[in-house]
C-alpha cells in the first residue's frame, strides 16, 4: 500500500514535470503565433489583452504592401534549388566514398568533414569580395550556389552513411545483371536509401530555410531572404511587432509541420553516427 | 569491392566524385587559405589601393592591445560556456523524463525538437519578446510574484544572461535527441538484472546507464561547443551585440569589423582566431574523449 503510494506519486511528479518542459517549449512559439494575429494595442497593452479580438491585418500589411512577398519567393526558390543541387552533386559523391577503396578516399572525407564543421565566418570575407568582383552579389543565383556550397558536406557525410547500410551484396548483383556503376547507382541504390535521402533532402532545406548569415553579408535587397527581411523591421520601421511576428510565423510553420509529419526522419538525421 | 581497382572504377570514381570536390575547393579551401591571405594585410574597401597592402602580422598583434577584442574574446568564452552547460544540463533531464515513457510525451518531444530547429532569428524575435519591458511574459510574470520586470536585454547586467537563457532554450533540444537516443540503446533487461541484484535506482543510474550513454554525452558535448562557439543568429538577432558590448561576441565583432567598417584584413585576422580557437577548444575535448573510449564515429 505504502509502496503504491510512493510510486504514484513519483509518476505525478514525472507527469508535472512533463507538462512543464511542455509549457516552456510552446509558450514562446505560443507567444510569436498569438502577437501575429493580434492589433499591436492588444498585444503590447500591460499587461497583454491576446485573446480579445483576433486579426489577420499583420498578415496583410506585412505581405502585401511591405513587398515580404519576394523574400518569402526567394526563400522558398533558394532553399528548394539548392538542396536538390546539394544532393544531385553530393549523393555521388558519397556513394563513390562508400563504395571504393582508393588511396584519397580517407583524406577526402576529412575534408568533407572539416568543411562541416568550420565556422562560416572563415569564408564570408572572399566569398563577399568575389561576389562583388564578378557581379553577383545580391543575387539568387548567387545565394543559391553559396547555400548548395554549405549543404553539400552534409549530404555526403549523411548519404555516405545510409550507403554503408546497404549490403554490397545488392550493386554485386546489379552489376552481374550488366548494370554499370551510374546505373546501378541511380536504378537500385538509391531507390533502396529513399528515406535516408527524404532525411537528407528535409536538413538541407531547414538549414537554407533558415538561413541568416550568408544572407546578411551577400545581399542587400533583390535577394534577401524570409529570415533576413524579419530583422529589419525593427532598424526601418520601429518596433511593429505585429508584422514582425507575422513573418515569424510564415518563416516557422513550414519547419512546425515537418515536425509533426516527419519526427522520425528528422531524429534520425540528428542522432545518426552517435548510436552506431 | 577488395582488390585492385578497375580501369573502368577509377573512371566512375572521378566522375562521381569531382564535382563535390570541386565546389569542396572553390567554397571552403581556396576561401580559407585567400582569407589568411588578407589577414596579413590592412585592406579596407572605403580606402582605395588598401589592398595589396601587407602588414605582416600585424592585425594579430594589434588583438593584444585591444581591449575590445579581449572583452569580445571573453565574451564568446563566457557565453558558450553557460550554453554549453544549462543546455547540457537541461537536455539531459529532458532525456530522462522522456525515458520514463509517460502518456504524451511522444508529443512533448515534437514540442521540443520544434525549438531546435526553428530558425535561430525567430527566436531571437520570440525571446526578444518575452523580454519586452512591461509586457513581456517574463516580466509579467516577474510582476505578478512581485519581484519587479526589468529591462533585460537593455542593460548590460543582464543581457548576456538573456541571450544565454534563450539559447539555451533552442540548444537543449539537441542534447536531448542524442542521449535519448543513447538511452534507448540500453537493454531494458539490464535493468531487471540489476533490480533482482537488488540495486536501488540511483545505483542502476550510475552504474548501468551512464557508462552505456558515455558515448552520446561526449557527443552531445563536443556538438554543443562548436555551435556555441560559431554563434552568430541568435545573438544578432536579439541584441546586435549590445547594450553597449555586452553580447558582442568574436562572431559579431568579425562580422561589424567586416562588413560595417570594411576593415577586411582586421576582419580576415578575427575569423582566423575563431576558427583556431574552435579547433583548439574541440581538439583537446577530442583527445580528452579518445582516451577514455572513442567518439569518433558521427563527427
Amino acid at each position: 500500500m505504502g509502496c503504491n503510494i510512493k510510486k504514484y506519486s513519483i509518476k505525478g511528479v514525472l507527469y508535472v514535470l512533463l507538462i512543464l518542459v511542455f509549457l516552456i517549449y510552446a509558450i514562446p512559439i505560443a507567444w510569436i503565433v498569438l502577437t501575429s494575429f493580434n492589433h499591436d494595442v492588444n498585444s503590447m497593452a500591460i499587461p497583454p489583452r491576446l485573446f480579445q479580438d483576433f486579426t489577420i491585418d499583420n498578415y496583410i500589411k506585412a505581405f502585401g504592401g511591405r513587398g515580404l512577398r519576394l523574400n518569402f519567393r526567394n526563400s522558398l526558390l533558394i532553399s528548394s534549388v539548392s538542396s536538390v543541387l546539394a544532393l544531385v552533386i553530393g549523393t555521388p559523391a558519397a556513394y563513390a566514398l562508400s563504395r571504393f577503396r582508393f588511396k584519397l578516399n580517407t583524406p577526402i572525407y576529412m575534408g568533407f568533414m572539416l568543411a562541416r564543421v568550420a565556422p562560416a565566418m572563415i569564408i564570408a570575407i572572399p566569398i563577399f569580395v568575389w561576389s562583388r568582383a564578378l557581379a553577383v552579389f545580391d543575387t539568387v543565383g548567387l545565394m543559391i550556389f553559396v547555400n548548395s556550397s554549405m549543404n553539400l558536406a552534409w549530404v555526403v557525410w549523411m548519404m555516405r552513411v545510409f550507403f554503408d547500410d546497404v549490403p554490397l551484396q545488392v550493386d554485386e548483383a546489379a552489376l552481374i545483371d550488366g548494370c554499370n556503376k551510374l546505373s546501378c547507382l541511380i536504378r537500385i541504390i538509391i531507390p533502396l536509401s529513399m528515406p535516408g535521402l527524404c532525411s537528407t533532402m528535409i536538413f538541407c532545406v531547414i538549414t537554407t530555410w533558415n538561413e541568416y548569415f550568408f544572407t546578411l553579408v551577400l545581399t542587400s535587397v533583390r535577394a534577401q531572404n524570409l529570415p533576413a527581411a524579419l530583422t529589419t523591421f525593427t532598424s526601418v520601421y520601429g518596433m511593429n511587432w505585429g508584422q514582425m511576428c507575422a513573418a515569424a510565423t510564415v518563416i516557422m510553420a513550414p519547419v512546425l509541420i515537418f515536425v509533426m509529419f516527419m519526427q522520425k526522419y528528422l531524429i534520425k538525421g540528428f542522432t545518426m553516427g552517435s548510436v552506431k | 569491392m577488395n582488390g585492385a581497382l578497375k580501369k573502368s572504377d577509377r573512371k566512375h570514381i572521378w566522375m562521381f566524385l569531382s564535382p563535390a570536390i570541386a565546389i569542396l575547393f572553390i567554397m571552403r579551401i581556396f576561401p580559407i587559405i585567400y582569407t589568411l591571405g588578407i589577414s596579413f594585410t590592412d585592406w579596407n574597401l572605403v580606402e582605395a589601393g588598401s589592398a595589396g597592402r601587407i602588414v605582416g602580422i600585424q592585425n594579430y598583434i594589434s588583438f593584444f592591445k585591444d581591449p575590445s577584442f579581449a572583452q569580445a574574446f571573453f565574451t564568446t568564452f563566457r557565453m558558450g560556456f553557460y550554453s554549453i552547460v544549462f543546455s547540457m544540463l537541461l537536455g539531459v533531464s529532458i532525456a530522462f523524463l522522456m525515458y520514463q515513457d509517460l502518456r504524451g510525451s511522444r508529443f512533448v518531444r515534437g514540442m521540443v525538437i520544434s525549438a531546435m530547429i526553428i530558425a535561430p532569428v525567430v527566436v531571437g524575435t520570440s525571446w526578444r519578446l518575452m523580454f519586452n519591458p512591461g509586457n513581456g511574459l517574463i516580466n509579467v510574470f516577474l510582476d505578478f510574484i512581485g519581484i519587479g520586470g526589468q529591462s533585460f536585454l537593455a542593460q548590460q547586467e543582464t543581457a548576456l544572461g538573456a541571450v544565454v537563457l534563450a539559447s539555451v532554450w533552442q540548444d537543449s533540444p539537441y542534447v536531448m535527441i542524442i542521449v535519448l537516443a543513447g538511452l534507448q540503446g540500453v537493454p531494458l533487461e539490464l535493468f531487471e538484472a540489476a533490480k533482482i541484484d537488488g540495486a536501488g535506482y540511483w545505483q542502476s543510474m550510475r552504474r548501468i546507464v551512464i557508462p552505456l550513454i558515455k558515448k552520446s554525452l561526449v557527443l552531445a558535448l563536443i556538438m554543443r561547443t562548436m555551435d556555441a562557439l560559431k554563434v552568430f543568429d541568435l545573438v544578432y538577432a536579439m541584441t546586435k551585440g549590445g547594450p553597449g558590448k555586452a553580447t558582442l561576441n568574436l562572431n559579431i565583432l568579425m562580422y561589424q569589423t567586416g562588413f560595417e567598417h570594411y576593415k577586411l584584413g582586421k576582419s580576415s585576422a578575427i575569423s582566423i582566431v575563431i576558427l583556431i580557437f574552435i579547433s583548439v577548444v574541440c581538439g583537446i575535448m577530442l583527445s580528452i574523449s579518445q582516451k577514455k573510449g572513442g567518439v569518433s564515429d558521427g563527427l
